[in-house]
């Protein structure tokens, strides 16, 4: 498991991403105690690990996309930031919602903004 | 009271071939098929079905295209000239292209170039077949090749020519890229529904009938006549159950390297006397 | 007056879906042609996402979980279950206890799956390719499959055998004798198969050549399962994480070098015989009676996860354990996931009447690609 801040982590994923070595699981996102984070994942032909890059971010951050590095990263990148809110780059709305679903439902929201997103997503 | 008899036959028989050929084609996948007057009961519903309408036109093409393979058949049946009934089957399929062309809907508009495709590949050869036949003949009129005997003594290879063009014709795998059901959904069709594609519908039963007919010149006089018709669709069928589709290009390419050809031989052989 | 603006490439608009009858599933793909050439790919997959990820962190407790999991997907349900169950063993610590008897029963059931996901996908193959009798014969072979899995299992489809801990039904030595003689008869048709997608010559004309995956884009677009290994690329989830039992009995990774779609079609078709190999080495491993479930007395308390090779390929969970009856976390990332983003850049260039067979031969399960 590798710790990175929003200011480092691209570097380590590169430095950690090498096509023929590497293959890239996915992207995911969690929200614990210690707030929101973002977790890529990579598998390793050689050692055949499991190793996590643990990004955390605050909500209404900026995150930047990896797909310049790790191509197909887009699709698991606008999946999480239609299930999680978090604003990525380059993402295209609705990916994975249709418009008038619940925004952010991954989310552990209280269940009155959680009726409120399902209100905004009717209207 | 012949003609009569004709206008109101050939559709039945067309209908009764179509059901035919479900069934056979059923029977060679190990299906058990509809029954044979299935075409029937078909038409029927698509007759008591609401009718939706996209533009005039688009319905127009349609009855052209019914109305000209009907005539294009009454032609041939009464003794007409083969040329013309040549004529009128391109132009019925043409009919057909131009209504599907007056919509905006991309997988017709993709139907209606390859169904061009089709006229490309199918009549040159039917053409040059025509002309084969006025060499042994000296008329185009059928009514005076009606009374030859067993063309195909004369002609086989022009026979064999008509064989390979069938699936084109037909729209059997491996030539049925204007329907593509995978691809395009039927292409030219995909916009009709109800009581606007039963024309479109009969007009197969006729191309059938049509197509039955063409084959039948060759063995005028011929007790096999009737084999002979039932063994060449059977042959297409066959085919069809062991191809895959290729593409329009390839329909071309193929049906013109297979039939011209033996059109070609056949015409320099019956102008040599050699057959 | 209203102008009417220009546009300087005239291209034909074709959409794909969400409905098309060469899609088993809603998807919706739009080209953009030239002379029916495709210039220019975007797709929308957002139209089967039903919440599975959510409802198994907010609604159903962890010993439900492998049935939920199995509803993602009709045709590789069972791979989702064993990779959700061992992703929640290993996250319980009970991983290294479960008997070996019921990993070769775990074995047998994704193996059968994964027959009959290959003569689906084959089958389906070639009727978008316009060969309807192939397709009605090797769907035909595929319901002999499905009658078998109905007699080891009691389920055509959804087996819902596996159980944390365990499985919930054990093959008895009679089942297994039947099982034994129907293989020979699965064997033969996968022989038929093979024959079918080597010999035919349109089928051939088709599918050779086309979309061509080399090596090095195999590996930049992190491809998984079949089609990657089509490209030449050694990954099998089986070998490099094995829950079962796939490297004692040496389970061979079929690879082509070639990375089209025929070489993607025939990988198939010879996995189809190492699965019918395995069956038979799980069946003949362990004898029936042993124990089939274990105890499990301690909720999910660490993270985990699973790499199991589906039909598809890699199929990956994470579970993030709380100690709590339910999961803070359950990630889930599918096959087909992993082999979309290099759809747009293969099909660039080809042919429109090309186009279903290309997707069709890169297995697409949009089902499990929504969740």
């Amino acid at each position: 498991m590798i710790e990175a801040s929003l200011m480092d982590f691209k570097d380590k994923i590169r430095k950690l991403y090498i096509p023929e070595k590497v293959h890239y699981i996915g992207v995911d996102a969690y929200e614990g105690e210690e707030g929101l984070e973002v977790r890529y994942w990579f598998f390793s032909y050689e050692t055949r690990d499991v190793v996590m890059v643990r990004v955390s971010v605050k909500h209404g951050e900026r995150v930047p996309s990896i797909s310049d590095i790790v191509k197909p990263a887009f699709m698991g990148e606008w999946e999480i930031a239609d299930l999680f809110g978090i604003e990525i780059e380059g993402r295209v709305e609705n990916f994975f919602l249709s418009p008038d679903s619940p925004r952010a439902p991954l989310l552990n929201k209280k269940k009155s903004e959680d009726q409120a997103g399902r209100e905004m997503g009717e209207k | 009271m012949k003609t009569l008899l004709i206008l109101v036959f050939s559709p039945v028989i067309g209908g009764l071939i179509e059901g035919a050929f479900r069934k056979v084609n059923a029977r060679m996948q190990t299906r058990v098929g509809p029954p044979i007057v299935q075409p029937f009961y078909d038409l029927l519903k698509l007759l008591q079905k609401r009718p939706i309408l996209i533009n005039n036109y688009h319905v127009l093409m349609a009855y052209a295209h019914f109305v000209l393979m009907a005539t294009a058949l009454a032609t041939f049946l009464l003794g007409g000239d083969l040329l013309l009934v040549i004529f009128f089957h391109g132009m019925s399929l043409a009919f057909l292209a131009m209504g599907a062309y007056s919509l905006r809907s991309a997988y017709s508009h993709v139907g209606a170039t390859r169904e061009l495709f089709h006229i490309l590949a199918v009549e040159p050869p039917l053409l040059l077949i025509a002309v084969n036949i006025y060499m042994n003949t000296g008329t185009f009129l059928l009514s005076d090749v009606f009374e030859t005997q067993r063309l195909v003594k004369i002609m086989p290879f022009s026979f064999l020519a008509l064989i390979a063009s069938l699936p084109g014709m037909l729209r059997r795998s491996p030539f049925d890229v204007s329907e593509a059901h995978q691809e395009i959904i039927g292409g030219p069709e995909i916009e009709y529904s109800g009581p606007f594609y039963a024309p479109i519908y009969l007009a197969k039963w006729l191309e059938k009938v049509l197509v039955a007919a063409f084959i039948g010149i060759f063995f005028l006089g011929s007790p096999l006549i009737v084999v002979a018709i039932a063994t060449s669709f059977i042959l297409v069928l066959a085919l069809d159950n062991s191809t895959a589709r290729l593409s329009y290009w390839d329909m071309v390419k193929i049906t013109w390297v297979v039939a011209l050809p033996l059109v070609g031989a056949n015409i320099f052989l019956n102008a040599q006397g050699v057959l | 007056m209203k102008k009417i603006k220009v546009n300087q490439e005239i291209c034909t608009t074709i959409p794909m879906g969400s409905q098309h009858v060469a899609l088993p599933e809603p998807v919706k793909l739009v080209f953009d042609t030239e002379n029916e050439v495709v210039k220019r790919v975007s797709f929308d997959v957002s139209y089967v996402h039903r919440g599975i990820e959510k409802s198994l962190t907010t609604m159903y407790d962890f010993k439900k979980a492998p049935y939920v999991v199995g509803r993602i997907c009709g045709i590789c349900a069972i791979a989702h279950s064993i990779a959700c169950t061992v992703a929640l063993e290993r996250s319980i610590g009970i991983d290294g206890e479960v008997p070996d008897r019921v990993r070769a029963v775990r074995m047998i059931g994704l193996e059968l799956d994964r027959l009959q996901s290959h003569f689906l996908i084959n089958g389906h193959l070639a009727e978008v390719c316009g060969y309807e009798n192939i397709f009605m014969h090797l769907w035909r072979c595929r319901e002999f499959i499905l009658d078998t899995a109905d007699m080891l299992f009691g389920n055509r489809v959804q087996y819902d055998v596996v159980c944390v801990g365990g499985v919930n039904r054990d093959i008895d030595e009679k089942t297994g004798t039947r099982i034994s003689e129907a293989l020979e008869e699965i064997e033969e048709s996968i022989g038929f198969m093979e024959e079918v997608f080597t010999r035919d010559k349109t089928l051939v004309k088709r599918l050779e050549g086309l979309g061509v995956v080399s090596k090095d884009k195999a590996f930049e677009y992190g491809l998984v399962g079949p089609s990657a290994r089509a490209s030449g690329v050694k990954t099998d989830c089986r070998i490099e994480d094995d829950w079962g039992m796939y490297r004692d009995f040496g389970l061979e990774i079929i690879t082509m070098t070639e990375g089209d779609a025929l070489a993607r079609c025939l990988v198939r078709v010879l996995e189809c015989f190492e699965s019918v190999r395995m069956i038979r080495e799980a069946l003949d491993s362990t004898s029936p009676g042993e124990e089939i479930q274990l105890r499990v007395r301690d909720n999910p308390k660490k993270d985990a996860v699973c790499r199991n090779e589906a039909p598809r390929g890699e199929l990956f969970y994470y579970i993030r354990g709380t100690g709590k009856k339910i999961p803070g976390r359950v990630k889930i990332r599918t096959p087909t996931f992993a082999n979309i983003p290099i759809l747009p850049h293969v099909m660039i260039g080809v042919r429109y009447n090309d186009v279903p067979p290309l997707l069709m031969s890169f297995d697409p399960c949009l089902s499990c690609t929504g969740r």
